[in-house]
C-alpha cells in the first residue's frame, strides 16, 4: 500500500515529517518499508504563460514562445504546436535538472536566443495523458513564475507499506488516518460526500436482484448522466501516478481515487450496454463465458460469482469488469456498483483467473459493508465535480446481510493479567474511545450474566461495540491487543516466567544424532545439510531396479523445479552431487557425512509418512594430503569402514557384522550389508563404476548409509562402569593359514567364539599371502588377549581354548595354524 | 719412591688428556684406582713401610688418589659434554618444518547456530521436541486459526503433497502437537527446532530452512515474560550490549503478536547498511498464545495463558556470519564450510 504523505493529511493533521510518522506507524504495527520521493522536480521547473507565438526565422518547424515567468518575459524556442497565447505551461529556466539529468542552459537555436525550455510531461519523467499531446499544460490557475512543486502533486514522499493481513482497514487512506488520529487524539477530517440528485429515479433505470446474500451481503447501486469523458485534472492523474496507478480518463480515475480514499473498491459499467438496466449477481453458469477488461475469455463455472445483465455475466465480482460493458468516450451514461463480496469467493476466483487486482486484494480482506452509502455519495460527487453530469435520484441499496457491530467483553483485569502491567481502567477506555469504540462499563449485575469467567462483583467490565472497519476485532484478546499497542509495547516491562522450575533438556533423539556428529566430526568428517528433495530421474543414475522401494517416493503437486520433484527415500543422491559440487571447485579430498530424515510412504493416502533419520558418509581422495613425511593413504574401503566401526564402537550398540551385497549402485564386488543386533542396519561400498561415470566422478567414491535408529535404539548413551582389571592377561599371537575364498570376517567370529568369555580382546593385525603360503591362500594373523577376570589366568586353561580353535577352524574352514 | 708417584702422575695425565671416549676413561680409571689399580696397590704396599715413612707417604698417596679422582673427574665432564653436543646436533628438527596435517571434521554452520540457540532455551528449562516435516494442514493451519482460504495463507506459499497433506511452513504445528500431547499438564516450555519448507528462492530464501519455534504455557504466563526471555535469549546470543524491541505485527496464532528487532550488531543501533538506517533486525516473531489455539489443544483459556516464538536459524547465522546469500548454506561448498 503506498501513502502519499501530502494526500493523507488530506484527511488527518499529522504532527510528524515524514520519517517520524513513517516510525510511529511501524512501532504501531503498521510497517513502513521504504519512503520514496515520487516525481522529485528541480525547483527551476515554473509555470509560465504563453504571452506570443512567432514563427522562427529559420526553421518552419519551429516557433519562437514569449513567455512570462515572474516579472520577465523569456524567449524560447519550442517545437511543439499544443500550445496557444494565455496557457500556462511548464517551463525550465536555465539551470533547471531534468529527471534523466540534463542540465538547462540558455542556448542558440538556428540563429535565436533561447532562454529555458517548454517541457513535455514525458520530459518531466510524468506518465500522463492530455487532450492534445506536447507541451505540458498546466490547468491549475497560478501566477507565471511559481515552481511547479508548489502547484501539482509532486516531490510527494510516498511511504510504501508492508500490511499485515488483519489491517483491511489500513488499505484506504482514511483507515490509516483513523489510525493516526487514535495515535496523536486528533479527529480526522471526513472529505465531502454532498450531492444533489436531479432528473429520473434510478429504480426506473435499474434494479439489483442478489441470489446468494453468503457471497454478496450489500449491492448499491447510482446511476449518472450527461458526463463529459475526459482525461482527468492534471492533479488527479498525479496523486493516483504517486500510488502507481496509470490514468485512463476521468470516470476510472475517480472510481480509483476514491478506492484509494475509502479502501472500497467500485465499478462503473455503461449503462447503456446492460440488457434493461439490470443487475443480477449470481454464480455463473457452467460453461458461461466472460471476455474482461484485459481482453482475455475466460470460461466460467458456478465457483465464479458473477454481474450478470438480464442475459450475461458482465463482470466478475470483486475481480474484474468486462470488456462489453467497459467505460468508453461514447458512454453517456453510467451505472456504478458499490458492493460488498465474500471475501473467500473473491480470493477462490481471484487466484483461479490469475488476476490479483487492487479491487480483489481488499475485497479478499473485507470492506467496511457499512460504508457503502457513503462511499457510493463520495465516489458521485468526485465524478461530478470532475467530469459534470448529473445524479440520478435515489439509490438502490440492497443489503440482504446487514452488518452486526460486535460486542466484545473486556475485563480490565484480563488485560493486565494477560500484559504483565498494569495499565490504568482509565486508559483502558480512553485507547478504546480513541480507536472509535464504543465503551460502556457493565453494571456488576449484567456482568455475572454475560461473563462466563470467575467475575466478581469489584471487577471491572466492559462492553465494547467495534465499528465496522475494525473487522479484525473480534474477541477480549484483541482489544488487549490494541491497548498495549496504542499504549506502545515499549511500555512493556520486562519480566521472566515465574512457577515450577522445570529441567530443560534435549530428547533422546536429539542426544544420539548429536553423538553420531560428534564421533564422525572425530573422524575428520564435514558436515553437510542438503535440500529434502530430490530429482526422481537420480534414481535411473543410482541405478536402482524399477521395483525397488527407494523408488515408491512422496510426489509434491506444486514443485519449484523437477530437481525439487519428490520428497528422498535416501541420502546418497545429494551427497554424491555435494562432491561432484566440490570437484568442479578442484577439492580432490572430501569426508562427508550428512544427518538428515527421509521420507517413506505409509501406502495409506490419509497418514503421514514415515520419516526415518538417516545418515550418510562419503569419502573420496586420499589422507592426510600434503605430508612431506609420509606418502598419502587412499581414503577407501577399509578406511570408511574403520570410521563406521568407530560409530558403532563409539555408541557402543552390542553386536554387529558385516556380509557381502548386491546393492545396485555399489561396486559388485566391494558391497557390504551392516547388521546391527541380526537387523539390517545400512550399507557400505565403492560406487559402481558405472554411477561413477553417470556422475562423472574421475576419482573412486566410496559411501555408506545407515539407519539412525538401528544404531541408536541399543546406543548406550551413559556406558557402564567397567572395573580395571586386576589380574595379568595371557597374550598370543596365532596365524591361520586358509583359502582365499573364506571370510576373515568369518574366521574372526569362529575365534570370539572359541575364545569366550575369556577371549578379552581380538585383533587381525597381519594378512599375507605370498612364496610360503600356497597358492590361494592366505595368512591371517590375530594377536589374542585373555584375560579371568577374577583370578590369575593358567598358561594351561589358554592353551586348551587354542588347540579347540584350531580344531574348529580346519574342521569348518580348513584353516591349518602357521607356526610364527 | 716418590719418583715413582711423579712419574705415575704424570703418565695418568697425559693419558686421561688423551683419551678420547668415556668407555677408555673408564678403563683408564680401573687402571690406576680399580681394586687392582696401580695407585690402589701402592696405597695397599704402605704397610710394608717404616712407621716413620707412613705417614709421609701415606698424606702424599692421598694426595695422589684425589687429584687422579680430581683429573678423571674433569676429564669425564668435557668428553661428556663433547659427545653430547655431538648427538643434539645429530638429533636436531627443523621446526619451522609443518607439522602433520590433520583433517579437521566440522559441524555445519546451521548446526552451530542451532546448538547455540538451543543450549540458551535449555538452560533456561525448555525441553526439546521435535516433529513430523510432513504435516497435516490441520496442524500446519487450521488448528494455528489459519482456516481454509485465510489471507494469512497467503504469507506462506506452501509445497503440498494432497489436499491434506503439506510440507510444513513453519514449526508452529509442533505448539499444537506438544499442547495435545501434555494437557490438561503445566507448565509447557518447550523449544522445537527443525525444517521447514517454503516455495521461495533467492537471495533471502530457501525452498528449505529451519526454525525454532518456542512455547510457554502456564497460569499466570503474560507478555511482559515473554519480552524479559527473549530479551535474555538475545543477550546470550548476540552479546550483553544487545537490546530488542517489540513491534506490533500479526500472526494468527498469536494475539497480541508481535515482530521483535535487535539493536543493529553492525553499527550498534546508530543506522547503517545492514540495518537499512533504521538501526534496529528484525529476528523473530512472538506473541500471546491465541485462545483458539490454546482451546483446541486442550487447554483452557480462561485459566491459562502461553507464549509462543519463532525464529529463523538461518536468518541469525547470516547476521551471526556477515553472510548474505542464504543459498550459500545448501551448496555446502567446502571452501566456505571449512571455515566454521
Ligand atoms: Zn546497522
Amino acid at each position: 500500500m503506498k501513502v502519499p504523505y501530502n494526500w493523507l493529511r488530506e484527511y488527518v493533521n499529522i504532527p510528524w515529517p515524514p520519517e517520524e510518522l513513517a516510525h510511529h506507524l511501524t512501532m504501531a504495527g503498521i510497517e513502513v518499508e521504504t519512503i520514496r520521493t515520487f516525481a522529485p522536480l528541480s525547483e527551476k521547473l515554473v509555470a509560465g504563460e504563453i504571452k506570443e507565438l512567432l514563427s522562427h526565422p529559420k526553421d518552419k518547424n519551429l516557433q519562437i514562445a514569449k513567455v512570462l515567468a515572474g516579472n520577465e518575459i523569456l524567449n524560447i524556442v519550442c517545437g511543439a504546436w499544443n500550445i496557444k497565447k494565455g496557457d500556462l505551461v511548464a517551463l525550465a529556466l536555465p539551470g533547471a535538472i531534468m529527471p534523466g539529468g540534463a542540465k538547462i542552459q540558455t542556448a542558440e537555436i538556428k540563429g535565436t536566443g533561447s532562454q529555458g525550455m517548454l517541457c513535455s510531461a514525458g520530459e518531466l519523467g510524468l506518465d500522463i495523458i492530455q487532450e492534445e499531446e506536447g507541451i505540458l499544460i498546466l490547468g491549475e490557475k497560478c501566477s507565471p513564475g511559481t515552481r511547479l512543486i508548489d502547484i501539482l502533486f509532486v516531490n510527494e514522499p510516498v511511504l510504501e507499506l508492508d500490511l499485515t493481513p488483519n489491517r483491511a482497514d489500513c488499505l484506504g487512506l482514511l483507515g490509516l488516518a483513523r489510525e493516526i488520529a487514535a495515535q496523536t487524539g486528533a479527529k480526522i477530517k471526513l472529505p465531502t460526500a454532498e450531492i444533489e440528485e436531479k432528473g429520473r429515479d434510478v429504480r426506473e433505470l435499474a434494479s439489483v436482484e442478489i441470489l446468494d446474500p453468503d457471497l454478496c451481503p450489500r449491492y448499491t447501486v447510482r446511476v449518472m448522466e450527461g458526463f463529459k469523458i475526459a482525461p482527468s485534472p492534471l492533479n488527479m492523474q498525479l496523486r493516483l501516478l504517486s500510488v502507481g496507478i496509470r490514468s485512463i480518463e476521468n470516470l476510472v480515475d475517480v472510481t480509483n481515487y476514491v478506492m484509494w480514499e475509502t479502501g472500497f473498491p467500485m465499478h462503473a459499467f455503461d449503462y447503456d450496454k446492460l440488457e434493461k438496466g439490470r443487475i443480477i449477481v449470481r454464480r455463473a453458469y457452467p460453461g458461461e463465458e466472460l471476455v474482461t477488461l484485459d481482453g482475455v475469455k475466460r470460461i466460467l463455472d458456478p465457483e465464479v460469482q458473477v454481474i450478470a445483465d438480464d442475459r450475461v455475466p458482465v463482470a466478475l465480482a470483486g475481480v474484474m469488469g468486462g470488456e462489453h460493458t467497459e467505460i468508453t468516450e461514447k458512454t453517456t451514461r453510467l451505472l456504478l456498483e458499490v458492493a460488498c463480496f465474500d471475501p473467500v469467493n473473491v480470493r477462490r476466483t481471484a487466484r483461479k483467473m490469475n488476476l490479483p487486482s487492487e479491487a480483489s486484494q481488499r475485497y479478499e480482506k473485507g470492506v467496511d459493508r457499512e460504508a457503502a452509502i457513503y462511499v457510493q455519495n463520495r465516489a458521485v460527487h468526485l465524478i461530478q465535480k470532475t467530469a459534470g453530469g448529473e445524479i440520478c435520484r435515489g439509490i438502490i441499496d440492497n443489503y440482504p446481510r446487514p452488518y452486526v457491530l460486535p460486542q466484545i467483553r473486556l475485563r480490565a483485569k484480563k488485560v493486565n493479567e494477560v500484559l504483565g502491567y498494569n495499565v490504568s481502567e482509565k486508559d483502558i477506555v480512553d485507547i478504546l474511545k480513541r480507536l472509535d469504540l464504543k465503551v460502556e462499563q457493565l453494571e456488576p449485575d449484567k456482568q455475572i450474566s454475560t461473563a462466563k469467567g470467575r467475575t466478581t462483583s469489584a471487577e471491572k467490565v466492559f462492553q465494547v461495540e467495534v465499528p465496522s472497519f475494525r473487522q479484525d476485532l473480534s474477541v477480549e484478546v484483541d482489544l488487549i491487543e490494541e491497548v498495549a499497542r496504542i499504549n506502545g509495547f515499549e511500555k512493556i516491562p520486562v519480566t521472566l516466567p515465574k512457577g515450577v522450575l522445570t529441567s530443560g533438556r534435549p530428547s533422546r533423539e536429539r542426544r544420539i544424532t548429536e553423538k553420531f556428529r560428534e564421533i564422525l566430526i572425530g573422524c575428520g568428517l564435514q558436515e553437510i545439510i542438503t535440500f529434502s528433495f530430490l530429482n526422481p530421474r537420480l534414481f535411473d543414475d543410482l541405478s536402482l531396479s524399477s521395483d525397488d522401494s527407494r523408488r515408491n517416493a512422496i510426489s509434491l503437486q506444486n514443485p519449484l523445479t523437477e530437481d525439487q520433484r519428490i520428497l528422498r527415500t535416501t541420502l546418497i543422491p545429494n551427497i554424491l552431487q555435494v562432491l561432484q559440487y566440490n570437484f568442479n571447485r578442484q577439492v580432490e579430498n572430501q569426508l562427508l557425512f550428512e544427518l538428515g530424515r527421509v521420507f517413506i510412504p505409509t501406502g495409506k493416502k490419509a497418514a503421514l509418512p514415515k520419516e526415518k533419520a538417516m545418515v550418510a558418509l562419503a569419502l573420496s581422495g586420499q589422507m592426510p594430503q600434503n605430508d612431506w613425511q609420509n606418502n598419502p593413504k587412499p581414503l577407501d574401503f577399509f578406511y570408511l569402514k574403520g570410521i563406521v566401526e568407530a560409530l558403532i564402537t563409539g555408541l557402543d550398540v552390542g553386536n554387529y557384522n558385516w556380509k557381502t551385497a548386491q546393492h545396485p549402485f555399489l561396486h559388485p564386488t566391494r558391497n557390504a550389508t551392516l547388521f546391527v543386533n541380526k537387523k539390517e542396519a545400512g550399507f557400505l561400498g565403492a560406487l559402481h563404476p558405472e554411477v561413477q561415470d553417470k556422475f562423472q566422478f574421475k576419482q573412486d567414491i566410496y559411501i555408506a548409509e545407515l539407519a539412525v535408529d538401528a544404531l541408536a535404539s541399543s546406543a548406550a548413551l551413559y556406558p557402564s562402569f567397567k572395573p580395571l582389571p586386576r589380574f595379568p592377561s595371557i597374550l598370543r599371537d596365532v596365524a591361520f593359514t586358509v583359502s582365499e575364498k573364506i571370510n576373515a570376517g568369518d574366521i574372526l567370529q569362529t575365534i570370539k567364539e572359541c575364545g569366550g568369555e575369556l577371549l578379552e580382546d581380538i585383533r587381525l593385525f597381519d594378512v599375507y599371502k605370498g612364496s610360503q603360503i600356497p597358492q590361494g591362500h592366505l595368512s591371517l594373523a590375530f594377536a589374542l588377549i585373555f584375560r579371568h577376570s577374577q583370578r590369575t589366568l593358567k598358561d594351561e586353561e589358554v592353551n586348551t581354548i587354542q588347540e579347540n580353535m584350531e580344531k574348529t577352524l580346519y574342521e569348518k574352514y580348513g584353516a591349518v595354524l602357521r607356526k610364527i | 719412591m716418590q719418583e715413582g708417584m711423579d712419574k705415575l702422575e704424570l703418565q695418568l695425565k697425559e693419558e686421561v688428556g688423551n683419551v678420547q671416549d668415556l668407555d677408555e676413561l673408564n678403563n683408564i680409571r680401573i687402571r690406576y684406582l680399580g681394586k687392582k689399580g696401580e695407585i690402589t696397590l701402592l696405597i695397599r704396599n704402605m704397610s710394608k713401610l717404616s712407621a716413620e715413612e707412613r705417614p709421609v707417604f701415606g698424606k702424599k698417596l692421598n694426595e695422589l688418589k684425589a687429584s687422579a679422582e680430581t683429573m678423571l673427574k674433569l676429564r669425564k665432564k668435557e668428553l661428556s659434554s663433547k659427545l653430547s653436543t655431538k648427538r643434539w646436533e645429530k638429533e636436531r628438527v627443523d621446526v619451522t618444518l609443518p607439522g602433520k596435517p590433520f583433517n579437521l571434521g566440522r559441524r555445519h554452520p546451521i548446526t552451530l547456530v542451532l546448538q547455540e540457540i538451543e543450549d540458551i532455551f535449555i538452560y533456561m528449562g525448555f525441553i526439546i521436541a521435535e516433529g513430523p516435516e510432513v504435516e497435516l494442514d490441520y496442524y500446519n493451519f487450521e488448528a494455528l486459526n489459519m482456516p481454509r482460504h485465510h489471507p494469512a495463507r497467503d504469507m506462506q506459499d506452501s509445497f503440498y503433497i494432497n489436499s491434506k497433506m503439506l510440507l510444513r511452513t513453519h514449526t508452529s504445528p509442533m505448539e499444537v502437537r506438544v499442547m495435545e500431547a501434555q494437557a490438561p499438564e503445566l507448565p509447557v516450555r518447550i523449544i522445537s527446532p527443525g525444517k521447514v519448507y517454503r516455495r521461495d528462492d533467492d537471495v533471502t530464501h530457501s525452498p528449505m530452512f529451519h526454525q525454532i519455534e518456542g512455547l510457554a504455557v502456564d497460569k499466570g504466563i503474560t507478555f511482559a515474560d515473554l519480552k524479559g526471555t527473549l530479551l535474555f535469549f538475545i543477550k546470550e546470543m548476540f552479546g550483553k550490549d544487545r537490546d530488542i524491541r517489540l513491534r506490533p505485527s500479526y500472526f494468527p496464532f498469536v494475539e497480541p503478536g508481535a515482530e521483535v528487532d535487535i539493536s543493529c550488531i553492525s553499527c550498534d543501533g546508530k543506522g547503517c547498511r545492514v540495518c537499512g538506517g533504521t538501526g534496529w533486525l528484525e529476528i523473530l516473531g512472538a506473541g500471546m498464545s491465541h485462545p483458539r489455539v490454546l482451546e483446541v489443544s486442550g487447554y483452557d483459556p480462561e485459566k491459562v495463558t502461553g507464549f509462543a516464538f519463532g525464529m529463523g536459524v538461518e536468518r541469525i547465522a547470516m547476521l551471526k556470519y556477515g553472510i548474505d546469500d542464504i543459498r550459500l548454506f545448501y551448496t555446502n561448498d567446502l571452501r566456505l564450510l571449512r571455515n566454521y
